[in-house]
């Protein structure tokens, strides 16, 4: 008991404080103190664009990633908890890689996921592989991340654009003219896509008529244009993303681009769909995914998004939102399959792991060479809005094509990923 | 020689726009020396209230309603928070309406949310136009009309009304505008609203083409920055010849190496600021205390 006027603390006074405390750190604290604490969770570091030209689709992905993650809270991996540690990577390559050290180095953290930018993907994977981390490219699409910039350490997620354009050849090559101009966003990511739309051009006899290669942050779109409209193209090949796709989406509207050529996007995300809105987007695009396709297990994926996000400014998920969702709920089930928190334990349980609900209409194989993920996608073809049942219904699927049908062989790209962490 | 006219074209559409961006940036720089970086947020204020207003009110009286709302918040800016810094270094002020604008382009996501909107354009100036040597945006042209309508407006008003003579004169000596009985604090917010008013009024007019998201204000602020120094700080005809400049150098070099359009204007600043360090048509301004 206290006495009055006392300064002293009682022990029950103490215990009390000091277990506030510890709850208090327990929320606050970094990862690095708080594991001390703990029950020590397992961490994943997760670096995304929350800003920049790849906002929308960071966003996203966390939100698919937080689905995952929830799925392991009563379970846990190993017994313990999943804590998910979130970095801005700002959609640049430089404040990516000093992020992910700082997971790394100061956090101790052991595994790391996200990237949108495949700029970004490339400089986190060098992080992760230098300091023995383990990296998971959700959402990065250049072929160059298991191919020159392969490492032992880092994984990729999606199809690359060598499956983009693979799989979308067949029905260009059937419905559109040989005529192509190309619009390159002007890094890894849209040389990629303008690197393969062009070798399937060239295989198939076609006219290459020019390049434009748009910097990144692009606003005006309108000198770009006018210069591919001179060239008289059949088509449009576009390989541009994020925020800038969507100003051109915009603009190729106002400039009745689509009248005049046939739009063909590499890649399309419902983030940029999203954005434009309907009736402003007419041609054929390369999804990764789509929340309409009749797959095992889509349906479900989708009503247990809009129950944990009715709030969420795109009201179904998106490709993004899949690639993050997977990236996490396999990097948790391969730690359980390791049976340790071991960096090289679960690299080995990752590789050559097929995964069996992938959501698309194949399984994942997650190839040991290369560290890809080999799995579907889609060829869509826009909606009018009156074909649209809702705002999100913006495409119709005209053809899919299986991961291992388009992806590269081993010959084809013959790398290396080296030894594992440690050896 | 068509091509090229239609690039030089596109430039000078492109310039006009810039230069509306950027004459209220230099109104409230050259008179009331505050480096002010609210005003691409201000910017991303007027597209996006015309956003919420077209729906209900329509492109033409969004076009009106929407700019004097942003005003409405430059004036609030201004009494609340933004005249504390007068007087004092003109860094204080380019801190302050820093942190604001990095504040207020968090309370545009709370509003609106993260994800970016697109803006339709009024029906009739939807599509494209035959000129004959090029087909070109109707609804660029209509922002052509509009942008020369508004530059010619507040030339008006600076020249030939009595508000604008009190303002350049409070611009080159305040003391003695204060001295001969004029308000000078009244006028400086006045000028802040004034600028905020044109800084929602380019919003409005670029939001169909450019779409809007919580960072438009942030990717205008440089062009603005830009066209203001290579133009002159103040200078009214230095923002507009300056604007071209840019919309023009970006426009053409399109034409013939794409990679370096977004760099082009930085080239040419430095470049003029080599020899013209006040900028094409400038004076001394608030940039050498």
């Amino acid at each position: 008991m206290e006495k009055k006027g006392s300064t002293r603390i009682s022990r029950r006074t103490f215990v009390k404080g000091a277990a506030a405390g510890v709850a208090l750190l327990g929320s606050g604290a970094p990862p690095v103190i708080r594991r001390a604490l703990a029950a020590d969770p397992i961490y994943i570091g997760v670096v995304s664009p929350a800003s920049g030209n790849y906002a929308d689709h960071g966003m996203m992905e966390r939100l698919g990633m937080q689905m995952a993650a929830e799925e392991f809270k009563d379970k846990g991996v190993l017994g313990r908890p999943v804590k998910l540690v979130v970095e801005d990577d700002e959609t640049d390559p430089q404040v990516a890689a000093r992020k992910a050290r700082r997971l790394v180095e100061v956090e101790k953290i052991k595994y790391l996921i996200g990237g949108v930018s495949s700029s970004v993907a490339v400089s986190v994977g060098e992080v992760a592989q230098r300091y023995g981390a383990l990296y998971i490219a959700s959402n990065q699409n250049s072929d160059t991340l298991t191919a020159q910039y392969a490492r032992r350490c880092v994984f990729m997620v999606p199809p690359d654009m060598a499956m983009a354009l693979r799989t979308q050849a067949p029905y260009l090559l059937e419905k559109v003219g040989k005529r192509w101009y190309f619009f390159t966003h002007d890094y890894e990511w849209g040389w990629s896509g303008t690197k393969w739309a062009r070798i399937i051009l060239q295989k198939a006899g076609g006219t290459d008529l020019g390049e434009s290669k748009i910097p990144l942050n692009t606003r005006d779109f309108s000198a770009f244009l006018l210069k591919a409209r001179a060239a008289k193209p059949d088509a449009l090949v576009i390989t541009v993303g994020g925020v800038d796709l969507a100003a051109l989406m915009e603009q190729m509207h106002e400039f009745g681009t689509y009248k005049e050529t046939t739009l063909v996007m590499t890649l399309i995300n419902l983030e940029d769909l999203w954005a434009v809105g309907p009736g402003k987007m007419e041609g054929i695009y390369w999804m990764e995914w789509y929340h309409e396709i009749e797959a095992p297990g889509v349906k479900e994926f989708v009503a247990r998004y809009k129950k944990r996000w009715p709030g969420a400014p795109i009201p179904v998920p998106t490709a993004n939102t899949l690639n993050g969702y997977i990236g996490v709920r396999e990097l948790l089930r391969a730690v359980d399959r390791a049976g340790k928190d071991d960096v090289t334990a679960v690299i080995k349980a990752l590789e050559g792991h097929t995964v069996r609900d992938s959501l698309k209409h194949d399984p994942i194989f997650i190839r040991e060479w290369d560290h890809k993920f080999v799995w579907a996608s889609y060829v869509v073809r826009s909606k009018k809005p009156d074909q649209m049942k809702d705002r999100a219904d913006f495409a119709e699927v005209v053809r899919w094509a299986p991961g291992k049908d388009t992806v590269r062989t081993r010959e084809e790209n013959p790398v290396n990923l080296g030894p594992y962490p440690g050896q | 020689m068509t091509e090229f006219l239609s690039f030089l074209m596109n430039g000078v559409v492109l310039g006009l726009i810039f230069a509306v961006v950027a004459l209220g940036f230099t109104l409230i720089l050259g008179v009331m020396q505050v480096i002010n970086f609210t005003h691409g947020i201000l910017f991303a204020l007027g597209a996006y209230f015309a956003f919420s207003m077209q729906k209900h009110v329509g492109f033409w009286l969004a076009l009106i309603l929407a700019p004097l709302l942003v005003g409405v918040v430059g004036w609030l800016l201004e009494r609340l928070v933004i005249h504390r810094t007068y007087g004092g270094n003109p860094l204080f002020g380019l801190l302050l309406t820093f942190g604001l604008a990095m504040a207020l382009e968090e309370v545009i996501r709370m509003v609106w949310g993260k994800a970016g909107y697109s803006v339709a354009a009024p029906r009739f100036a939807a599509g494209s136009l035959d000129l004959g040597f090029m087909i070109y945006s109707k609804y660029r042209l209509l922002l052509a009309a509009l942008a020369i309508l508004i530059i010619l407006l507040v030339w008006l008003f600076l020249e030939k009304t009595p508000y604008g003579a009190i303002i350049k004169a409070g611009a080159s000596d305040a003391e003695m505008v204060m001295a001969l009985g004029k308000n000078l604090p009244r006028m400086r917010t006045f000028v802040f609203a004034i600028g905020s008013v044109l800084a929602g009024v380019a919003g409005v007019i670029a939001a169909p083409i450019w779409s809007v998201r919580p960072t438009i204000g942030t990717a205008i602020l440089m062009p603005a920055f830009v066209i203001v120094v290579l133009g002159g700080i103040g200078s009214f005809w230095g923002s507009v010849l300056a604007g071209l400049i840019v919309g023009v150098s970006t426009s053409v070099s399109v034409m013939f190496w794409a990679q370096i359009s977004d760099i082009i204007p930085y080239v040419i600043m430095t470049a003029v600021l080599l020899f013209r360090p006040r900028g094409l048509m400038g004076e001394k301004s608030v940039l050498e205390v």
